[in-house]
């Protein structure tokens, strides 16, 4: 297939990229979302959704493009107090995983991180099974396991 | 012992406990908390110790979300907490009781009242997240039994990012 072999550009993302993104990230998650069925989620999903089409730090962004489409993106912070840089949201449109776009998308904003001057990068990801493949992408690029936790919900009267 | 029968009170924070609730956190938290244990496995983060990033979650917290439980005038315990009036979620936040009053349902009375006002604030959901290994497992326990069910389990990674030169 042609585009397996296209050129993956890792850029910037400008003001102009909000809508992109937000409609890249309910196409990329949506296969995970399925599998995490709730209230609270379609909740959360609704004021997430709205955060980054609105709020998200656009500087703190990078995209991933393929042929001149936008594939995949990754958002992330850097705390100067403590420096440690955390990378935030970050997904690939399924069809077009499995060939290092995330991987590469992290590499750059590990270096972001690094020019900085940030001492460490941080991140957190799902057990299950949908992050099986994001888990094995930061222990490749050295991420050790630090903590193991659950979130728990519950309805109010 | 009178410990196990002094009367344990819940009460709001005011602006004036706030070096208590800086002690309180610090000791409370010894055991369980993620700063000690990160900075174990990777050294010092920022320059500064453990003790001193926690103090600093009280330094800045609002008081008016804060809740203390005193037993005999001592404060043994607290749980903070936010509101999102747009998802109309209420988080627990942190919260913790000193190690020698655990087991007494200190925990239980401080998250009960979190809860009594989220719903007065007219919350919808609670929401919480703490540790899936051993020294959790007490929390674990307390939010089952109130109800609280779990959706999703997750993992922190870090990272020791190669230095610049300044």
């Amino acid at each position: 297939m042609e585009s397996q072999r296209a050129a993956i550009a890792i850029r910037q993302a400008v003001e102009g990229d909000r809508e992109t993104i937000t409609e890249l990230c309910v196409r990329a998650y949506a296969d995970v979302r399925a599998q995490q069925p709730g209230e609270i989620l379609d909740h959360i999903w609704e004021e997430w959704k709205a955060n980054l089409l609105h709020t998200i730090d656009i500087k703190r962004i990078v995209v991933a493009e393929i042929d001149g489409e936008a594939v995949g993106f990754a958002s992330y912070k850097l705390d100067d107090a403590t420096r440690i840089g955390t990378v935030d949201d970050n997904a690939v449109l399924p069809h077009y995983r499995g060939r290092g776009v995330g991987r590469q998308m992290l590499a750059r904003v590990l270096e972001i991180m690094e020019a900085a001057g940030m001492e460490f990068a941080q991140v957190s990801t799902g057990l299950e099974e949908p992050y099986a493949a994001a888990r094995r992408m930061y222990e490749r690029q050295g991420f050790a396991p630090l903590h193991r936790s659950v979130t728990y919900s519950k309805k109010l009267a | 012992m009178t410990l196990e029968t002094t009367i344990v009170e819940i009460r709001q924070a005011v602006e004036a406990d706030r070096e208590t609730l800086v002690d309180l956190i610090v000791h409370a938290f010894a055991d369980v908390t993620t700063n000690r244990s990160r900075e174990e496995q990777f050294g010092t983060i920022g320059g500064r110790p453990w003790d001193e990033w926690e103090a600093d979650i009280m330094r800045a917290v609002e008081v008016g979300r804060v809740i203390i439980a005193e037993a005999g005038g001592t404060a043994v315990g607290f749980a903070t907490y936010a509101l999102d009036e747009a998802t109309r979620i209420g988080t627990v936040s942190d919260n913790a009781v000193l190690p020698a009053y655990r087991g007494r349902g200190i925990g239980a009375r401080l998250l009960t009242r979190v809860l009594g006002l989220m719903e007065a604030a007219g919350m919808e959901f609670a929401e919480v997240s703490t540790g899936s290994d051993d020294p959790y497992m007490p929390a674990r326990r307390m939010y089952e039994r109130q109800g609280f069910t779990p959706n999703f389990r997750s993992v922190s990674y870090m990272k020791k990012l190669a230095q610049k030169a300044t």
